[in-house]
């Protein structure tokens, strides 16, 4: 149990993270690699009320990204307001869309959850693929950010800053009584009905939310790549944030906050190869730089088998181990 | 829009439905075996599509590709289950969902890598090679071959579960595998078989498709994109609905085209949609996921 | 009973359903040839027993041996097919089957299985056709217990066969059973103690997850204290 005033660990360890993104001399390659750590832990923070604390598979997520990505061009070219604003309006569209969208789910669970709002997601994919002059069609928006937001430093403070906020409001969220509902649902809903709770408001909330902070997150994103298209509402993106969430492990809050990051960061890392003239067992190593989903492919698979607490799992042994053997030693003195 | 062009999309449509359906009957049938969505189908599917190219290449035969890139793909569907499955039997149905899609992700970058991103033609077998004209409908006869192909496998199929003791054996263990064994059936093989041959299946929807569709590396992701509706919308494990989903999909597609256009995949997706809406867990669904 | 002649043996066996204890340490032996009933409240762990027996339920200490071997680490379909059959308290009759298909499947295909289900009951013979899900609860359990018969096991575990049965056809089926005297083994669940110590040799009373008592029927009839505490009724 947590001294009230005392932060969360990880909250100080993101805290340092932002301290050292803020004053350690990084090249702008690093500060673009940050964000989008800072963006995706968002998303994968967010998806994992769904998948963690509420126990379903969601493989329409990037809908509300995307959505979230849509609505800043889309909103600065039909109203004209200030970059703020676009950002808030493209949460708004996200909970609309999130509110929407539960009430078709609001029956549906397990296998059925997981394909219905991949269809639904694509429902979403298809009108913005077709819907050119809106969405821009295959070719996508140019997304343009604020003077102030212009260099990927200050656009990294400001992304940390907002994920920040958020985060503290996320770990508020499922810390709270409601949040506690949510999390005795996914153990044995049909106790929590008899015992009164009206799962299908709290599983539906519990949905919006998430879609709500992903829009956020979204919003984020489009304005950093300056770009944004209908693949990211396409369901592989959609994988790339359970990936993300499964990676870093369920469990904890901060699971997807590493996994995020590790997914980055790996990725990055794989992709680098292609610059390179090695060879390894007949394979250029630059070929293989091109497939990092091959990597991910593997890695998320062997998490899923061996350790499907994802990285927190592997912290967890690590921490019991550790425990033990110091017990050891301390009894034989 | 006349008769002409009318009767054109219907068995255009029809033919595509004949893909779809062939994909999605075995992904269906594991389903409700296993009680597993299969995410790998999709590029069993797109396998069948390289190794019938190759076979053709080495053959020289469609009909040789046609029998041997099944079988091929059979095994490597065995492997799979072998591997994402059976290891997770006693986890959560879904996580062995999620098993399958990182294989099927990684089975997607290893074709991306060994065959690289372009795509490969391979021509239409020379029987079917011409157009049927039937009065002033002009029909590619290899479109209408895929139609009576799917016609005759949904048979085959249709008779080896109802008149067989396989196909008994098949329908006990999907609805209720701890009674049948019980009843001293080895439910893990019986497992495998499904497995195996609803990837055959798909392999042949590949193999089949590859004239018309072209063989490419994202053709696993646009045919799982498709299996998945119509296996939902149809009613997962049931065949009957797969056969009617897939028709309803594939006619919104083709008729939609004369009707709205280069919109036509809106149409398709609200069609769909409106389905879920009125039958959330498929036509021919059962009420509660199992 | 010295162990050659067990053909069914649990020793001090185990087992859980989640978090609950639900077998804590119940041993018995069945005799070949004899017909042992297993009696008990419900909730008491008797079908529980009957399932540990295959490995249906994780059985966390004790041994279960059939025929002097473990059944240990062995499937279900394998140790089935080792000869024992059950008939579980839920029929669990295949919807999507026939009976005729029913009767085949369970005796793996074997040509003369309809007529020797049909020796045991003869009324099977008019609705051979008729999907599993369209019988009523009495055919249900003749075809159950057809089912598990014409697989020619050497055991048979049977769970509550008269529950919800008009009493015509309970009749009809208590018949049956008592007709297996000498063909196999048998060991018997049910509620209606009058018949089972009427049928069985040998009776095994359950309380809480374990054997609490266990002798012969004229054993039991002198004890209707007993009676009274663990199986609420008067004998």
């Amino acid at each position: 149990m947590n001294n009230r005033l005392r932060p969360p660990l990880w909250l100080s360890a993101w805290l340092m993270f932002g301290v050292a993104l803020a004053f350690a001399p990084i090249s702008p390659y690093t500060a673009t690699l940050a964000t989008e750590v800072i963006i995706l832990t968002l998303w994968a923070v967010s998806y994992n009320l769904v998948y963690g604390y509420m126990g379903e598979i969601s493989f329409g997520h990037a809908a509300f990204f995307g959505v979230g990505a849509f609505g800043v061009p889309l909103l600065a070219r039909e109203f004209n307001l200030p970059f703020g604003f676009n950002l808030a309006g493209g949460i708004v569209v996200a909970c609309l869309f999130g509110a929407l969208v539960s009430v078709i789910i609001r029956r549906t669970r397990g296998v059925y959850y997981a394909v219905l709002t991949f269809v639904l997601a694509e429902v979403l994919y298809v009108v913005a693929i077709k819907w050119t002059n809106f969405t821009g069609g295959d070719n996508g928006l140019p997304v343009s950010r604020p003077g102030l937001l212009a260099s990927p430093l200050s656009y990294a403070l400001f992304a940390f800053v907002i994920v920040t906020i958020a985060l503290v409001a996320l770990h508020r969220i499922v810390n709270s009584p409601a949040g506690r509902v949510v999390q005795a649902i996914h153990q044995n809903e049909r106790r929590a009905r008899q015992i009164g709770y009206n799962t299908d408001a709290y599983r539906a909330l519990t949905f919006i939310l998430s879609g709500a902070f992903s829009g956020l997150a979204g919003a984020l994103y489009s304005p950093f790549i300056q770009f944004v298209s209908p693949d990211l509402l396409f369901w592989t993106f959609s994988g790339q944030v359970i990936i993300m969430t499964i990676i870093g492990g369920s469990g904890a809050f901060y699971g997807p906050v590493l996994g995020a990051a590790v997914f980055v960061i790996l990725r990055d890392f794989i992709s680098s190869w292609s610059a390179s003239s090695a060879v390894i067992g007949g394979v250029a190593l630059a070929k293989l730089g091109e497939h990092w989903p091959l990597f991910m492919g593997m890695i998320f698979f062997l998490i899923i088998v061996f350790e499907p607490a994802g990285i927190v799992g592997i912290v967890s042994r690590f921490k019991r181990t550790w425990s033990r053997s110091k017990y050891r030693s301390e009894l034989v003195g | 829009m006349t008769w002409i062009s009318l009767a054109n999309q219907l068995i255009l449509g029809l033919s595509t439905a004949a893909i779809y359906v062939l994909v999605s009957l075995g992904l269906t049938m594991i389903f409700g075996m296993m009680n597993v969505l299969n995410f790998t189908h999709g590029v069993l599917y797109a396998l069948g599509a390289y190794f019938s190219y190759l076979l053709v290449k080495l053959t020289g035969s469609f009909w040789l590709a046609l029998l041997i890139a099944p079988l091929l793909v059979a095994l490597i569907g065995m492997l799979v289950e072998h591997i994402s499955i059976r290891p997770l039997a006693d986890r959560p149905h879904l996580i062995q969902f999620l098993a399958t899609f990182a294989l099927a992700l990684v089975i997607e970058q290893v074709i991306r890598l060994v065959a690289g991103n372009d795509a490969y033609a391979v021509s239409l077998p020379v029987a079917f090679a011409q157009t049927l004209s039937l009065g002033s409908l002009v029909i590619p006869s290899y479109r209408l071959f895929l139609i009576v192909a799917a016609l005759m496998v949904c048979l085959a199929i249709g008779t080896l579960l109802a008149k067989t003791q396989v196909g008994a054996l098949i329908r006990a263990t999907s609805e209720d595998p701890e009674m049948a064994a019980l009843l001293r059936v080895n439910t893990r093989a019986v497992s495998t078989t499904v497995f195996a041959g609803g990837s055959a299946l798909a392999a042949l929807a590949g193999a089949l498709a590859a004239p018309v569709f072209s063989v490419h590396p994202s053709m696993g992701e646009e045919i799982i994109t498709m299996a998945f509706l119509v296996v939902t919308a149809g009613g997962l494990g049931s065949l009957r609905g797969t056969v009617l989903a897939a028709i309803i999909l594939s006619q919104a597609s083709s008729l939609g085209l004369l009707a709205v256009g280069k919109y036509s995949d809106v149409l398709t997706i609200c069609i769909m949609a409106a389905v879920f809406l009125v039958w959330p867990t498929g036509i021919f669904g059962r009420t509660e996921g199992r | 009973m010295s162990d050659g002649e067990a053909l069914l043996r649990l020793d001090d066996v185990h087992a859980h359903y989640g978090l609950s204890h639900v077998l804590q340490g119940v041993s018995l032996e069945v005799a070949a040839g004899a017909i042992v009933s297993l009696m008990g409240r419900n909730g008491v762990g008797k079908t529980t027993t009957l399932k540990s027996v295959f490995g249906l339920v994780p059985v966390r200490a004790g041994r279960i041996a059939f025929a002097g071997e473990s059944l240990a680490g062995l499937r279900a379909y394998e140790i089935a097919r080792r000869g024992i059959a059950m008939v579980p308290e839920d029929r669990r009759i295949f919807s999507t089957l026939s009976v005729a298909e029913n009767i085949l499947l369970a005796a793996g295909g074997r040509s003369d299985a309809i007529a020797e289900a049909i020796e045991w009951f003869p009324g099977l013979r008019n609705y051979l056709r008729r999907p599993g899900d369209q019988l009523s609860g009495g055919e249900q359990q003749m075809l159950a217990i057809a089912r598990a018969l014409v697989a020619r096991p050497r055991l048979v575990l049977i769970d509550e066969p008269l529950e919800g049965l008009a009493p015509v056809i309970a009749e009809r089926i208590e018949q049956t059973l008592q007709d297996l005297r000498g063909k196999m083994t048998v060991v018997l669940v049910d509620q209606n103690l009058k018949w089972l110590m009427q049928v069985a040799d040998h009776h095994y009373v359950m309380d809480h997850g374990c054997v609490v008592f266990h002798g012969t029927s004229d054993a039991l009839r002198q004890n209707p204290a007993l009676i009274e505490q663990y199986l609420g009724v008067a004998a």
